[in-house]
């Protein structure tokens, strides 16, 4: 389909509420893999992101007459899925060290299965990732909401629930503690 | 000592860095960009740590990109599906009349039939329920009680504004028809006070009195009743039902009185949004101008009495308001009203 002719995600939702269930297919479709990589390194593995990721379209779907169009329709799907990872990750047993996090699952992503990926790729890939996963939960968090989901600080003040102030100081300090992490690769990469 | 006028205030280090991270970020205003700049043109060290924040962002950004497993789409759309036409497609309450595309508007034919005979039980069941809640007040909450609209329905975020619509307008209406109008939308509501509460749709921010009103059905009030009692360990629980005017607790007490922290309460309700759930949540609101009284003379009695264990005792008259009274004085908690309806007959 020639992309000036496909319909905005607006449209979509109308069609949706209209009772056309092809029409939210294709909203899922539209956004599924960006929520779920965003989703995988939010909750650290592969299992619960595609938990979470379902049952935010569906939570989606049954408030779909609250979504207005006011802001981008993967903003407001981002926000009910980032709260269902919240709300499962807050009944989980309280994290304790990397070690208790890593027995309930918590593992770093797995980037190796990416076959289009050389081995130097794949091998950095796999340290990032291991990185990003022994950080705090609230390091990696903003992490993910500022480098992987690019949202601003306000869009993240707003989904942590804490000042802008914060927001600033924490993102600077998670990425002093993802820099010391990995200070091989960015020593290299600067060089 | 203060700064000199016309010169900015001197920095810690850690101030610096946190500049040069948010200059990243393009996060800053013009002053602070310049100051940023100037230090990433001047000293060795900032443009070093600008460089190494910079390498750190590409390689997040580089990382490859985890796409949904395939059929990821097939199965949301066949979870979603599988919701109608009990679920809704488009939460009623919250469009009406003026909202052509709501649930009277193209997407409401489908149900027209079905609303239609849900809402008359809705209707009887509102009445039926409105005489056993007088003294409290509960039954103005003026969502339709009808299980095919409002079953996880979409969020109720303002005081209701209108009464429950009669039978007959709603029969003679079509897609003209009006239903109550709740609003703000959850997408003009910023979810940023409560991100628990969000998730169902609630703006917490503008409304700190911390009240909810669940309304649920169960095969019978008691059951369900009992069946929050049993699930909910970590909350306060206190039958505050039709018995209030009495003293005592009477067979038709459907109403519970739930005090616990949010994320204590937001659970008790996440254990009911599950399929086989013997209590399902019909609708949740904030209606607080109809609970006023309660929050103001009631609650601080009600949260004692469950405590202690002690029969609630009747209230002559609602006492007067003050929410932001009521609002301080406990902010971590929440208090749920969890009002627990029949079935309607199959």
């Amino acid at each position: 389909m020639c992309p000036l002719t496909d319909p905005s995600d607006f449209d979509l939702v109308e069609q949706t509420l209209s009772g056309d269930a092809e029409a939210f297919g294709l909203l899922v479709r539209r956004h599924q893999d960006r929520l779920y990589h965003g989703l995988v390194h939010l909750c650290g593995s592969s299992e619960d992101a595609l938990d979470v990721a379902q049952d935010a379209f569906v939570q989606a779907y049954t408030k779909l007459s609250a979504f207005r169009g006011h802001s981008a329709f993967y903003t407001w799907l981002y926000r009910i899925a980032f709260n269902l990872s919240m709300t499962r990750r807050r009944r989980a047993r309280p994290q304790t060290s990397l070690d208790a996090r890593r027995a309930e699952g918590f593992e770093a992503v797995d980037a190796q299965a990416d076959p289009t990926l050389g081995l130097v790729q794949q091998d950095r890939a796999a340290q990032v990732n291991a990185a990003l996963a022994s950080l705090s939960e609230e390091h990696r968090q903003v992490l993910v909401l500022r480098e992987i989901e690019e949202c601003d600080y306000e869009t993240i003040a707003g989904l942590l629930d804490v000042p802008l102030g914060t927001v600033r100081s924490r993102l600077h300090r998670a990425r002093l503690e993802l820099k010391e992490r990995l200070r091989e690769v960015v020593e290299e990469d600067v060089a | 000592m203060s700064p000199e006028p016309g010169r900015p205030e001197p920095m810690t280090e850690l101030e610096r860095e946190e500049l040069i991270s948010a200059y990243l970020d393009d996060e800053l205003s013009a002053d602070e960009r310049a100051r940023v700049e100037q230090w990433i043109a001047d000293d060795s060290q900032a443009r070093a740590l600008f460089d190494e924040l910079r390498a750190l962002r590409a390689s997040l950004q580089s990382l490859p990109r985890l796409d949904a497993p395939s059929g990821f789409a097939e199965r949301v759309v066949q979870r979603v599906g599988q919701m109608t036409p009990t679920e809704p497609v488009r939460p009623a309450a919250t469009d009406g009349v003026n909202d052509p595309q709501g649930w009277f508007g193209p997407a409401g034919r489908m149900w027209r039939p079905l609303a239609w005979a849900s809402m008359a039980t809705a209707v009887a069941l509102l009445i039926a329920f409105m005489s056993n809640q007088r003294e409290a007040q509960i039954a103005r909450v003026p969502q339709p009680l009808d299980d095919s609209v409002v079953r996880r329905q979409a969020p109720i975020l303002a005081p209701p504004v209108e009464p429950v619509p009669d039978v007959g307008a709603f029969r003679a209406g079509g897609e003209n028809a009006s239903l109550p109008t709740s609003a703000p939308a959850l997408e003009s509501a910023p979810m940023q006070a409560d991100s628990d509460l969000s998730t169902f749709g609630f703006q917490v921010e503008e409304r700190p009195q911390e009240l909810l009103v669940v309304r649920g059905r169960a095969a019978t009030p008691q059951a369900g009743l009992a069946f929050l009692r049993d699930v909910s360990a970590d909350v306060r629980l206190q039958v505050v039902g039709s018995d209030m005017a009495a003293g005592e607790r009477q067979p038709d007490a459907n109403t519970l009185l739930v005090t616990g922290t949010k994320a204590q309460v937001q659970d008790l309700l996440d254990r009911l949004d599950v399929a086989d759930s013997p209590v399902q949540v019909i609708d949740v609101s904030n209606s607080h101008s109809d609970l006023a009284f309660r929050k103001q003379g009631r609650a601080s009695e009600l949260q004692r009495d469950a405590e202690t264990g002690r029969p609630m005792q009747s209230s002559a008259s609602p006492r007067s308001l003050d929410e932001s009274q009521s609002a301080k004085a406990a902010p971590e908690q929440l208090r749920a009203l969890f009002i627990v309806e029949s079935e309607p007959p199959k």
